[in-house]
């Protein structure tokens, strides 16, 4: 099993959803891979913080107010005021699960900390991050050697 | 009629070996064509490249190439990579990373001297050169530069270049045990007639560092390495399959001293980085192979196969006992423009004030 393949299973793995062949392929390319490793450091790091984020909970009186105030813009309707209220609510649900959803997500968006994957990859490749700069220079002196590459992923060491 | 059978031998013999110089001339010559850093029209290209960390994936890339040689890489793909963009105006090569905000700044490869006569007539020493009609790749016609090496272990690399303006297309490597290595191809291009001056140019994000590395200064002698990195760097007096050391140059950058030798067959470059470990576990890096010796950590950083890597850096352990400084100021390699090697004082005379001050005398 290959990088590719192995990536695209990873979140599977972590969650304990692949077949058993399919987690001890996975594993053993772990045991060899750092690359992939790392990745899947990360990728369990961010599920914890997922999964240890509490939902935050809006203020009691949040959907009485939203509803309020919908009313107040909307114009009122002569007639079928009963039906009119049932749309609104439904509308004013609506509004209050896409901003709680919009509050999670932001609230829980992996920032940069010294624990993270990526900080974690970057203290262990100063020298990897050096040739590979060194490198690029060397393959941009002309077109026959492909084109020169720096990649952000061992960068972050200086 | 035995006469005339000699004659008939002799003369096929003649014309076979005029065709083969034919070819290897005219191999050269298309390979001078592709290696320059300017070509006659405006490129823009999308290329497939081996993605070093990718374990055989690719990377996929965007090549803007204007006819003054600025070019700009964007890469495309994978995700991880995406949107990290890498422009060269001929004085500066500037690399942004936007996930890290940071803008990496150093000299061009441009600014490099190169001697194209020189690596050409190496090459021709170490490959016989063939020209063989290409397939079409990205739509375009090609021709194909095949160089066979001379040495084994080597791969037969196969050039594919783009038949009216001679730009590299395509570059596979045989590996040996049937294993064709592209080591980049085109799947897209075009030749635009203008290309805005606004694509040489990178807007980073507010906030983004900007991190400065100078060029690897030229070293003249392993005492002049010594002074500069705190150890006496490793020099074989000779290499195999034809390698030559190309120069010696302490590499300033951040915090890691190190004395990098570049080694080339002319076609095929190797890189030997030399510095004292700290103690620490071998990094990572890819298309490497790595050795200890007494205190000092030798990396060659090469896409040669990993048996080819290892022959040419045990030429450092096998020989090191034997490099003196005499010796070691000789085997430098530096070769003044004609092709000549250069005397030690006229190394020291085709250096810049700043390196005659390290020199020795």
């Amino acid at each position: 099993m290959n990088c590719k393949s192995v990536q695209v299973r990873l979140s599977a793995y972590v969650d304990r959803e692949l077949t058993g062949t399919e987690m001890l392929a996975v594993r053993a390319h772990l045991s060899v891979c750092e690359l992939c490793r790392i990745e899947e450091e990360g990728l369990r790091e961010i599920k914890q913080i997922l999964t240890a984020t509490p939902i935050p909970e809006p203020p009691a009186d949040f959907a009485d107010r939203l509803v309020a105030a919908m009313r107040a813009e909307v114009q009122p309707e002569p007639v079928r005021p009963r039906f009119r209220l049932s749309n609104l609510g439904y509308v004013g649900i609506a509004a209050f699960s896409m901003a709680a959803t919009y509050m999670v997500i932001t609230l829980v968006q992996p920032r940069p900390t010294p624990n993270s994957a990526t900080a974690r990859k970057d203290q262990s490749s100063g020298v990897a991050f050096e040739v590979q700069r060194d490198q690029a220079m060397m393959v941009g002196t002309d077109a026959t050697g492909g084109v020169p590459i720096i990649s952000a992923s061992n960068y972050g060491a200086h | 009629m035995a006469l005339t059978k000699l004659l008939a031998t002799g003369a096929l013999l003649v014309a076979a070996s005029l065709a083969l110089a034919g070819g290897q001339d005219r191999g050269s010559d298309l390979l001078r064509k592709s290696m320059g850093r300017r070509f006659q029209v405006n490129i823009v290209a999308v290329i497939l490249q081996r993605d070093p960390g990718g374990d055989g994936t690719y990377q996929r890339v965007k090549v803007s190439r204007a006819k003054d040689g600025k070019v700009r890489h964007t890469i495309l793909q994978p995700l991880r990579m995406a949107g990290i963009d890498s422009v060269d105006d001929g004085e500066q090569m500037r690399v942004y990373l936007p996930d890290k905000r940071s803008m990496i700044v150093q000299d061009s490869p441009m600014l490099l001297e190169t001697d194209l006569d020189e690596r050409l007539d190496l090459a021709k020493q170490n490959y016989d050169l063939s020209v063989v009609a290409g397939k079409r790749i990205a739509g375009r016609s090609t021709v194909c530069v095949v160089a066979s090496p001379k040495a084994s272990g080597l791969g037969i690399r196969r050039y594919s270049l783009d038949e009216k303006t001679g730009y590299p297309l395509r570059l596979q490597v045989e590996m040996g045990k049937g294993e064709v290595r592209t080591i980049f191809d085109t799947v897209a291009i075009e030749f635009p007639e203008r290309l805005s001056s606004e694509i040489f140019e990178i807007n980073p994000l507010p906030g983004t560092d900007t991190i400065r590395y100078t060029r690897p200064q030229t070293l003249t002698s392993r005492a002049h390495a010594e002074r500069a990195v705190g150890f006496r760097p490793v020099l074989p007096t000779r290499y195999p399959m034809g390698f030559r050391m190309q120069e010696m140059q302490v590499n300033q950058g951040g915090e890691w001293k190190s004395v990098v030798v570049r080694l080339t067959d002319g076609l095929v470059r190797a890189t030997v980085y030399q510095w004292k470990p700290d103690g620490g576990a071998v990094e990572s890096v890819e298309e490497s192979s790595c050795l200890d010796i007494n205190g000092i950590r030798l990396l060659l950083v090469s896409d040669l196969p990993a048996e080819v890597r290892l022959r040419l850096l045990n030429a450092f352990t096998s020989q090191s006992k034997q490099t003196e400084y005499p010796q070691a100021l000789r085997i430098i390699g530096y070769l003044d423009r004609r092709g000549k090697r250069m005397e030690p004082r006229d190394i020291v005379r085709s250096f810049g004030p700043i390196d005659s001050a390290y020199a020795i005398g």
